[in-house]
């Protein structure tokens, strides 16, 4: 039987002697997103601050070397990397590593260590902090056209402490959507998406991981421009239009439905193109939450054809419902033939088209 | 000389010949008097533009509207339209008292129902009597929207 034998490497051993600090220096941090002020609603072109009050715990473990990272879910439209500036605030004053400054914006090149976002089992996998973001948290109810913009601080001392400070969240509030689910994220270098369970020393249960957090907040923007969309509501069709004009319109207006059979499924036909007929069914969402249907496709429903392939119907909601003492919220749409055996929705969803109101 | 005297006889007294009186004119009295605007009876509605453009046919219905005007109050009849006393901003009222801003001279419409007074513009300049034409215009939802009803008697 042949021996191994042991081979003492003194190189290896004094090496893994002195980074044993290190890691314990570098795995350990808790972080917790306690509140988001935030505007519930601003006006399109203003600038907004919002603030993230965030709670570091170090969990007893001496550190040093750490930067927050901190991730913001906004509109595209809004260009958050070229308008957006953020400071970060915390009593840690350790020079030359204090816990307060302005925090730079992630380019995605990933040409240094800390500049390569790491997943939920916190390794780097090659996929920067944006892209992580955008996989493991999404854009929740915006349908799409956002975006994660992400920013990390300095190099900390955090010491062996639990520490409150603040970021605080220069935003420029775009004109193209009338209400968006803005997301706030915050964490560490050096643990990125890592998803593993408080220690019970902790003070920072709140969060999903021991070693980031975040939270989703609904600004709705006024002074959005007639065409803009509500980010949190179904994604826009081109298959149908609601208007009255330049301006906008509120359901008390007398509105005009467009449809446009030649707008389906990613620029195709719909399957009520060169229909003889088109009816439009439409449900209106009251302000009580009850919904009044005028699905039957009644002559009263009946599309008058304005063009090729395009159909339009003018009617002042609340007659058209039956409607009085109510406020109409939402009118959701489909469109059929006249037995009802084609019926176009959404392309893509195959819901209801929903319009809510739009006026500058 | 004789000549000149008698020529510049034969101008002078042109001229004097050329001179009248000034035109006098009949003034009736009652044009002296301000008398106020009447618009009583049925107006029907005519055309409906919105936002300057003309949308009545895209409203088979809309020339159905009628609006029955008598002395200090008014009734709407049935339609799918909106009317500005009907907007969801208030609560809705077909009928109600009326009055004009200025009783000679008119520019808008007071709408009551004893409780919410709606305000409508008048598009056009109202005679005292014999108006066959109306016409309002108002806002409904969204307040940059502009309507016009023109009513024919």
């Amino acid at each position: 039987m042949k021996m191994r034998r042991f081979n003492f490497n003194y190189k290896t051993f004094i090496f893994g002697f002195l980074a044993l600090p290190l890691v314990f220096l570098f795995v350990t941090a808790c972080l917790e997103l306690k509140s988001v002020d935030a505007p519930d609603s601003a006006r399109a072109g203003s600038t907004q601050t919002v603030t993230l009050n965030v709670l570091l715990d170090t969990e007893n473990n001496n550190q040093n070397y750490k930067r927050l990272v901190i991730g913001i879910c906004a509109p595209k439209e809004w260009k958050v990397a070229e308008n957006a500036v953020l400071t970060f605030d915390s009593p840690l004053n350790t020079e030359p590593r204090v816990g307060n400054g302005t925090m730079i914006l992630d380019d995605g090149t990933q040409d240094k260590g800390y500049k390569k976002g790491r997943g939920a089992d916190g390794s780097q996998n090659g996929l920067t902090w944006a892209a992580n973001a955008e996989e493991i948290l999404g854009f929740d109810e915006n349908y799409g056209e956002m975006e994660w913009v992400m920013y990390y601080s300095d190099q900390v001392d955090a010491g062996n402490t639990s520490v409150e400070g603040t970021v605080s969240i220069s935003l420029k509030v775009g004109s193209a959507h009338s209400a968006a689910k803005l997301g706030y994220w915050v964490g560490v270098h050096d643990q990125g998406f890592k998803m593993e369970a408080h220690i019970d020393a902790s003070t920072t249960t709140g969060a999903p991981s021991r070693f980031y957090d975040y939270e989703w907040k609904k600004m709705a923007i006024t002074g959005a421009s007639a065409d803009a969309t509500d980010l949190t509501g179904p994604a826009p069709t081109y298959t149908a239009t609601v208007g009255a004009g330049a301006d906008g319109y509120t359901f008390d207006d007398i509105i005009t439905i467009g449809f446009d059979a030649k707008e389906g499924y990613l620029g195709a036909n719909t399957a009520l193109y060169n229909a003889g007929e088109v009816y439009m069914c439409a449900t209106a969402l009251l302000g009580d939450g009850t919904t009044v249907a005028k699905v039957d496709r009644s002559a009263s429903a009946k599309m008058t054809l304005s063009g090729a392939d395009t159909w339009s119907k003018t009617i002042w909601p609340p007659a058209y419902f039956g409607v009085s003492n109510q406020i109409i919220t939402e009118i959701h749409l489909n469109f059929q033939n006249a037995d009802g055996s084609i019926v176009v929705k959404n392309p893509g969803y195959g819901t209801d088209m929903v319009f809510g109101e739009k006026c500058q | 000389m004789r000549n000149i005297l008698f020529l510049t006889l034969t101008l002078t007294l042109a001229t004097l010949v050329s001179c009248d009186e000034a035109d006098t004119f009949d003034v009736r009295q009652d044009a002296l008097v301000d008398y106020v605007t009447d618009i009583n009876g049925t107006w029907t509605l005519h055309s409906v533009h919105r936002g300057g453009s003309d949308i009545t046919s895209h409203m088979p219905s809309a020339t159905g509207l009628t609006l029955q005007v008598e002395a200090g109050s008014f009734t709407l009849g049935s339609s799918n339209l909106p009317f500005p006393t009907l907007g969801n901003a208030r609560t809705p009222f077909s009928s109600g008292s009326w009055s004009f801003d200025d009783d000679y001279q008119p520019t808008s419409i007071n709408f009551t129902n004893g409780t919410d007074v709606v305000v409508t513009s008048l598009a056009m300049p109202l005679y005292a009597s014999n108006n066959s034409s109306m016409g309002l215009t108002f806002s409904m939802g969204c307040g940059a929207t502009s309507y016009q009803y023109n009513f024919k008697k």
